[in-house]
C-alpha cells in the first residue's frame, strides 16, 4: 500500500531509508534536478501511509529513429519496504509513460551480470538480455559486464528491439 | 569533463588564439601558461576584451578573485555584445556569485542588439539565477513580443506566479488575476500544447482557490490531451474531495483502484471519504447515490480475490479494510470489536513475514487498551506456524517474530523495571539472533543478517535500561552487541548509525569517526546526516579531524549555489513549470539551512582553540576572520530552515514517549539559541582583539549574558553556559578596563569587580571538572566539561593578550598598577588551574589505560546479572579487542587534552 507520485526535489531531503542502503548510489545536486527538469514524470516515488519515502525511480527517453525509447536509470527500495511488488508497480508507471507519453519502441536499463535477483525479477517483468557490454561497471582494478535488458512497447510491432541471442551478442562500452 | 564546459568560451575564439590556449592550457590545466600566452597577445592587441575577459577567467580558476573581478568590471564598463566576452565574464561573474552583474552585463547586450534572440533569453535567464522575477517577466514578455515564440508567454506567465508568492494580498491577486488572464487568452489562441503548461493553468487557479474552473479544464478538452498524466489523475481526485462531488469521486477512485492500481493508498482514502458522505446525506436525490455497506465490503473483496490470485498479493485491499472498518467504528456504524480483531489477526497472519507489518499496523493498534492490545499479540503468536520445516517459511518466521518484539514494544508491553528482568528480555532478544544465523550463511556480504532486529531491539532494551537505572555498563553491553551484529551485517546503517551514538555517549570518538566514514555520506547528505558527527565535535577533543569534518560538508552548499540556479534555468528552457518553483524552494532550503551554520559555528570554535597554541596564530586568525556573516538577529534566525534528518534512525518506542534517537543524545539538540551564543563568542572575541569601543562590546556582552540565563535555553549544556558566562564576563572586563583607562566619569563597573566575579566562575567550574571522574566511566560528559574549561580559559588567554596591550600603552598613568595587579591575579590563577588540570589528566590517563580498563570494566560486564553474550568464553577475545579500542580512544584524548 502506498502512494506513487512525482518525486520533488525536496525528497531529497528525506530519501536517505533509501539512500542509506549501501547498493544506491547517492548522487550530486545536478544529477537528480536534471532528471527532475527534462523528464519530471520518468522520476517517481513510492510514499508510505505514515509519509515515509519507500522506494524510487528515474528514468529518461533517448535515442534516435526506431532506437527511441525509455531508460531506466535506477530504481531503488528501502530495505524495510521489499518485497511488496513496489518495483512492479514503479516499472510498470514507467512503461506506461515511456509508451504513451514518449511514444517509445523499447524500454531498456543495464543490471550487473552477477546481479542475478535483479535479473530475474527483470525477466518476470517481460526483460530480455539484448546484449552484454564488456566492462560496463569499473571501480579501481575491478571490472564487471553489464548485461542490457529491453522490453518491447506496442510501438515495436516487429519486436526489433529483442535479441534472441542477447547473452552471446557482445558490445564495448564505446559502441554504446 | 567540466574543464571543457568552464572553458567553453574558447571554443568561440578565433581559431589561431583558441588553438594556443588549447595546447597551453585546458589539457594541461597550466594557468600559467595560459596567463603568458594572453599577455603576449595583449602586446598585440592591448585593448582586446576578449583578451581581457579569457584573463580575467584563468585569474579566476587560479583563485584570485579579486583581480579577476577587477579587469571584468573593466570589460563590462565597454558593454560588450560579443558572444565569447559575455560568456567568459559570465562564467567569473556566476562562480563568485555577481548574479547582479551578470544581468547588467546582458541587458546593456541586449538593448545594443534589440533584434538577438539568443542575448535576449540569456538576459531572462540572468533574472532567473537573481531571483528578480519582475525583471524576469518583462525580459520573458519583451521576447514574447519580438520573437513571438509561445514559449516565452508562459515563462512570462511563470514569472507573474513568483512575484504572486512572494506579494501578499491585495497585491498578489493582482499577479494571479493578470496570470489567469493571460493564460485564458492563450487558451483562446491555442497555444498550449504540452502537459507542463496545462499544469501551469491549474497550479494558478489552484493558488486561487478556484476549484470549479480548475475541474472543467482537466475535463475539457486541454484535461483529454493529458489524460495520461498521473498527477494530473491525483489533481482531479483531490478536486473532487474539495467541491465534496462524492458520487463522482466514489467513481473515480473506484475506477483507478480497479483498473490502474489497487495499492494506492490516497485512492482508498478518497474512496471512503466519498462512501460515508454519502451514506450520511439526508439529500433525497443524493440517497438513490446511497450504496449500502455492503457494497463497499463487495468492492474490497474483490479486489482482495484478484491479488490472492497473485503470487504475491499485494496488501492495498488487506489493508484497506483495516482503513474501512477503523472508519466505520469512529462513525459507530455496524461494527464488533471482534469483527475488527479478526481482521487485524488475519492482516498479521497473511502479511506478519513482511518488515513493514509493523508500521502498517500501528494506526490500527494504539487507540485500543492495554489488555485488548496484549490478547492481540498474542494471538498474532498463534499464528505462527513452527511445525514447518522449510528454510523460506523458517526464514518468514523470523520477521513475523520482529514484529512482534516491535510490536510489543511499541504497545508499552515490555514492562522490565530490573537489572535482571532487562538482562532476561535482552537475552532472548539476542537468542533469536543467534537462531536466525544459521539461515542467513549464504547471504552476500552486502546484504543484512535476517534478525538484526533483533539486536536492534535488544539494544533499545539495554538503552532502556541505562535510561531508568542510570547505569553506565548498559550501554557498553549494548555496544557489544551492536559490534557483534555488525561485523556480520557490515552495510547494516541502522547498526552504524545507534553505534555511532552510543560510541558518543561513552565518550569515545575514534570509533564513531571511524563507522561514520565508512557510511559515505556525501552531497544532499553532508547537510541532513552529519549533524552525527559534526555536532559539538569539539566537546570530544578531536580538534584536527573534527574541523575537517566541518569543512567537508561545505562543497553541497558551493553546489546549491552554482548548480541549483541553472538548474531552474533548465526548467524554463525544457518547458517544465511544475519544477520551477520546487528548484527554488530547494534552492532555499539549502541556502538558509540551519546545519550549515551550526557547521560553521563549530568549525571557528574549533580553530580558535587551534590558534591559542601560539599568539602568532591567534593574531593571524582574528586578522583574517570575516564577522559580516556572523548574524544572529531574531529574524535571521527564525527565517533558518532545519533540514537535519533524525527520523532515519529505526524507532519502536510509545508513541508517547521520546524516542530513541531523542533518548541516546549526548547532549541536547543544537537549535537557535545555541547558534546565537556560538555566534556572539568569536563576535565578542574579535571586538576585543580589534580593540572597539567599549560601547559596542558591552551591547553584546549583555545580549550573550541574557540568552544563557534564559530558561528556555534548553539546547545549551550547563558547560555551554558557563563558557558563555565567561565570555560575556570577558566582555565586560575589557569594556571596564578601557573606560578606567579613558578615565571615564562614573563608569559603571569596576575592574577588580569584574575579574573576581570571573574568578569565581572560573572555580567553579574547574571543581567540577577536577572533581567528578575518578571511576572507570568517561563519558561525553567529562569530556565536554574537560574541553569546555580549556576552550574558556583559551578565550582568557585572548583577552589578557589585548588587556596587556592595552595597559602597556598607558603604563604611566596613574591607576595602572592597580590594574595590572588585577590582571596578573587573573594569569596566575588560570596558570595554576591548568597546571593541576594537566596533572589531573595524566592521573586519568593511567586509568584508562588497557589493564586498568579491563581489570575495572570486565568484572562488571562478564559477572552477576550477565547477558549471556558476555559470559560465552569464544566471545571474551572479540569484548577485549572493543574494551582496548576503548581505551585507546580514550588515553588519545586525555593526551590531546593534556597538551592542549
Amino acid at each position: 500500500m502506498s502512494i506513487l507520485r512525482r518525486f520533488k526535489a525536496t525528497d531529497l531531503f528525506r530519501f536517505n531509508n533509501i539512500n542509506l542502503d549501501f547498493l544506491t548510489e547517492t548522487y550530486n545536486i545536478s544529477f537528480y534536478l536534471s532528471y527532475l527538469a527534462r523528464w519530471p514524470d520518468l522520476f517517481c516515488l513510492q510514499e508510505s501511509p505514515n509519509g515515509t519515502l519507500m522506494g524510487y525511480f528515474m528514468g529518461k527517453a533517448e535515442g534516435r529513429g526506431k532506437d527511441w525509447h525509455g531508460h531506466v536509470t535506477a530504481i531503488t527500495v528501502a530495505p524495510e519496504y521489499r518485497r511488496l511488488g513496489l518495483a512492479d508497480g514503479m516499472m510498470q508507471l514507467l512503461e506506461n509513460v515511456s509508451e504513451k507519453t514518449y511514444d517509445g519502441y523499447f524500454v531498456d536499463l543495464f543490471v550487473r551480470v552477477s546481479n542475478t535477483v535483479a535479473i530475474g525479477m527483470y525477466k518476470k517483468f517481460g526483460y530480455s538480455v539484448f546484449r552484454r557490454v564488456i566492462g560496463y561497471y569499473s571501480s579501481g582494478d575491478e571490472e564487471e559486464d553489464a548485461f542490457d535488458m529491453h522490453k518491447p512497447l506496442p510501438r515495436d510491432v516487429n519486436r526489433e528491439s529483442v535479441n534472441e541471442n542477447g547473452e552471446n551478442t557482445f558490445v564495448k562500452p564505446e559502441d554504446l | 569533463m567540466c574543464l571543457k564546459e568552464e572553458f567553453a568560451p574558447y571554443m568561440l575564439l578565433p581559431k589561431e588564439i583558441f588553438s594556443l590556449l588549447e595546447l597551453q592550457s585546458i589539457d594541461s590545466q597550466n594557468y600559467k601558461g595560459a596567463l603568458s600566452q594572453i599577455t603576449k597577445l595583449q602586446k598585440k592587441q592591448p585593448h582586446a576584451l576578449i583578451l581581457k575577459s579569457l584573463k580575467a577567467l584563468v585569474l579566476e580558476r587560479s583563485g584570485k578573485s579579486q583581480e579577476a573581478l577587477v579587469l571584468c568590471n573593466e570589460v563590462k564598463a565597454c558593454k560588450p555584445a560579443d558572444e565569447a566576452i559575455l560568456q567568459a565574464l559570465t562564467t567569473v561573474y556566476r562562480s563568485l556569485g555577481k548574479h547582479e552583474e551578470i544581468v547588467q552585463l546582458y541587458e546593456s547586450a541586449a538593448r545594443s542588439q534589440p533584434k538577438n534572440e539568443v542575448l535576449a533569453s540569456h538576459m531572462f535567464m540572468a533574472m532567473v539565477r537573481n531571483d528578480d522575477y519582475k525583471g524576469q517577466q518583462q525580459a520573458a514578455l519583451k521576447l514574447h513580443k519580438t520573437f513571438k515564440t509561445n514559449r516565452y508567454l508562459f515563462w512570462a506567465i511563470m514569472s507573474l506566479i513568483l512575484q504572486a508568492q512572494e506579494a501578499s494580498p491585495p497585491q498578489s491577486n493582482i499577479f494571479l488575476t493578470l496570470a489567469e488572464r493571460m493564460m485564458i487568452k492563450a487558451v483562446e489562441d491555442n497555444r498550449l500544447e504540452e502537459t507542463e503548461e496545462v499544469h501551469l493553468y491549474l497550479s494558478i487557479l489552484l493558488s486561487q482557490n478556484k476549484v470549479k474552473e480548475a475541474l472543467g479544464v482537466i475535463d475539457g478538452q486541454l484535461g483529454q490531451r493529458c489524460k495520461d498524466d498521473t498527477e494530473i489523475t491525483r489533481i482531479r481526485q483531490d478536486l473532487l474531495l474539495k467541491s465534496e462531488n462524492w458520487t463522482l469521486l466514489r467513481e473515480t477512485s473506484k475506477k483507478e483502484l480497479t483498473e490502474t492500481n489497487a495499492d494506492d493508498w490516497k485512492s482508498y482514502l478518497a474512496y471512503f471519504e466519498a462512501v460515508f458522505h454519502l451514506s450520511n446525506s439526508d439529500d433525497l436525490t443524493e440517497s438513490l447515490n446511497k450504496m449500502s455497506l455492503n457494497d463497499v465490503s463487495d468492492f474490497l473483496n474483490s479486489l482482495k480475490e484478484k491479488e490472492l490470485r497473485s503470487s504475491n498479493p499485494r496488501r492495498g485491499p488487506f489493508l484497506a479494510e483495516l482503513e474501512y472498518n477503523r472508519n466505520l467504528a469512529a462513525q459507530r456504524k455496524d461494527t464488533s470489536l471482534e469483527a475488527s480483531n479478526s481482521l487485524i489477526i488475519g492482516y498479521f497472519q497473511r502479511f506478519g513475514s513482511k518488515a513493514c507489518c509493523f508500521e502498517d499496523l500501528l494506526p490500527y493498534l494504539c487507540n485500543i487498551s492495554g489488555d485488548v492490545s496484549k490478547d492481540l499479540v498474542d494471538k498474532f503468536q498463534a499464528t505462527i506456524e513452527e511445525s514447518s520445516d522449510d528454510e523460506k517459511s523458517k526464514i518468514q518466521n523470523i520477521q513475523k517474530w520482529v514484529n512482534i518484539h516491535k510490536l510489543k514494544r511499541y504497545l508499552g508491553h515490555i514492562t522490565a523495571s530490573t537489572d535482571t528482568e532487562f538482562i532476561q528480555y535482552t537475552n532472548k532478544l539476542w537468542h533469536s539472533y543467534q537462531d536466525s544465523l544459521q539461515y542467513g550463511v549464504s547471504l552476500v556480504e552486502t546484504e543484512n543478517q535476517f534478525g538484526d532486529d533483533f539486536v536492534i531491539l535488544a539494544s533499545h532494551t539495554l538503552i532502556d535500561a541505562y535510561i531508568q537505572k542510570g547505569k553506565y555498563f548498559f550501554i557498553i553491553k549494548a555496544i557489544l552487541l551492536l559490534e557483534s551484529a555488525f561485523q556480520r551485517s557490515k552495510h547494516n546503517f541502522q547498526l552504524q548509525l545507534l553505534l555511532i551514538r552510543l560510541y558518543q555517549i561513552i565518550g569515545v570518538h575514534l570509533r564513531a569517526l571511524e563507522i561514520y566514514k565508512s557510511m559515505d555520506i556525501k552531497h544532499i547528505q553532508l547537510d541532513t546526516l552529519s549533524h552525527f558527527i559534526v555536532t559539538r565535535s569539539s566537546s570530544l577533543g578531536f580538534y584536527k579531524e573534527a574541523v575537517q569534518l566541518c569543512y567537508d560538508t561545505l562543497p553541497i552548499y558551493r553546489s546549491n549555489d552554482l548548480e541549483t540556479p541553472e538548474m531552474i534555468v533548465h526548467a524554463y528552457k525544457y518547458g517544465t513549470y511544475t519544477k520551477v518553483n520546487e528548484f527554488i524552494e530547494f534552492k532555499k532550503a539549502l541556502r538558509n539551512s540551519l546545519q550549515r551554520l551550526l557547521s560553521n559555528r563549530e568549525s571557528i570554535r574549533l580553530e580558535i582553540i587551534a590558534a591559542c597554541l601560539s599568539t602568532k596564530r591567534i593574531a593571524e586568525y582574528f586578522d583574517e576572520i570575516d564577522i559580516s556573516n556572523l548574524l544572529f538577529d531574531q529574524k535571521f534566525c527564525e527565517t533558518r530552515q532545519d533540514n537535519r534528518d533524525f527520523k532515519v534512525m529505526a524507532n519502536y518506542n510509545p508513541v508517547d514517549k521520546a524516542s530513541i534517537e531523542e533518548l541516546i543524545r549526548s547532549s541536547p539538540k543544537l537549535d537557535t539559541y545555541w547558534l546565537k551564543v556560538f555566534t556572539l563568542v568569536p563576535l565578542i572575541l574579535k571586538k576585543i582583539y580589534d580593540n572597539q569601543t567599549p560601547d559596542e562590546v558591552k551591547d553584546l556582552a549583555n545580549i550573550l549574558d541574557q540568552i544563557i540565563t534564559q530558561p528556555e535555553t534548553l539546547s545549551l549544556t550547563e558547560e555551554e553556559k558557563k563558557l558563555g558566562q565567561f565570555v560575556s564576563k570577558l566582555g565586560f572586563i575589557y569594556v571596564a578596563i578601557k573606560e578606567s583607562l579613558a578615565e571615564k566619569e562614573g563608569t559603571s563597573l569596576s575592574v577588580s569587580t569584574v575579574i573576581s566575579e570571573l574568578l569565581l566562575t572560573l572555580e567553579a567550574f574547574y571543581t567540577q571538572v577536577i572533581s567528578e571522574v575518578i571511576i572507570v566511566e568517561f563519558s561525553w560528559q567529562h569530556f565536554n566539561r574537560l574541553s569546555l574549561f580549556l576552550e574558556g580559559s583559551s578565550y582568557i588567554v585572548i583577552v589578557i593578550g589585548v588587556i596587556y596591550k592595552l595597559i602597556g600603552t598607558k603604563s604611566k598613568k596613574s591607576g595602572c598598577r592597580e590594574l595590572h595587579q588585577a590582571v596578573k591575579s587573573l594569569v596566575i590563577f588560570l596558570k595554576e588551574k591548568l597546571i593541576s588540570i594537566k596533572s589531573h589528566l595524566n592521573i586519568l590517563k593511567d586509568k584508562a589505560k588497557p589493564a586498568e580498563l579491563l581489570a575495572g570494566l570486565l568484572p562488571t560486564i562478564t559477572s552477576g546479572s550477565s547477558l549471556d553474550f558476555c559470559s560465552q568464553e569464544e566471545n571474551a577475545p572479540f569484548i577485549r579487542q572493543i574494551l582496548h579500542r576503548i581505551s585507546k580512544s580514550w588515553t588519545i584524548r586525555m593526551y590531546t587534552f593534556g597538551t592542549g
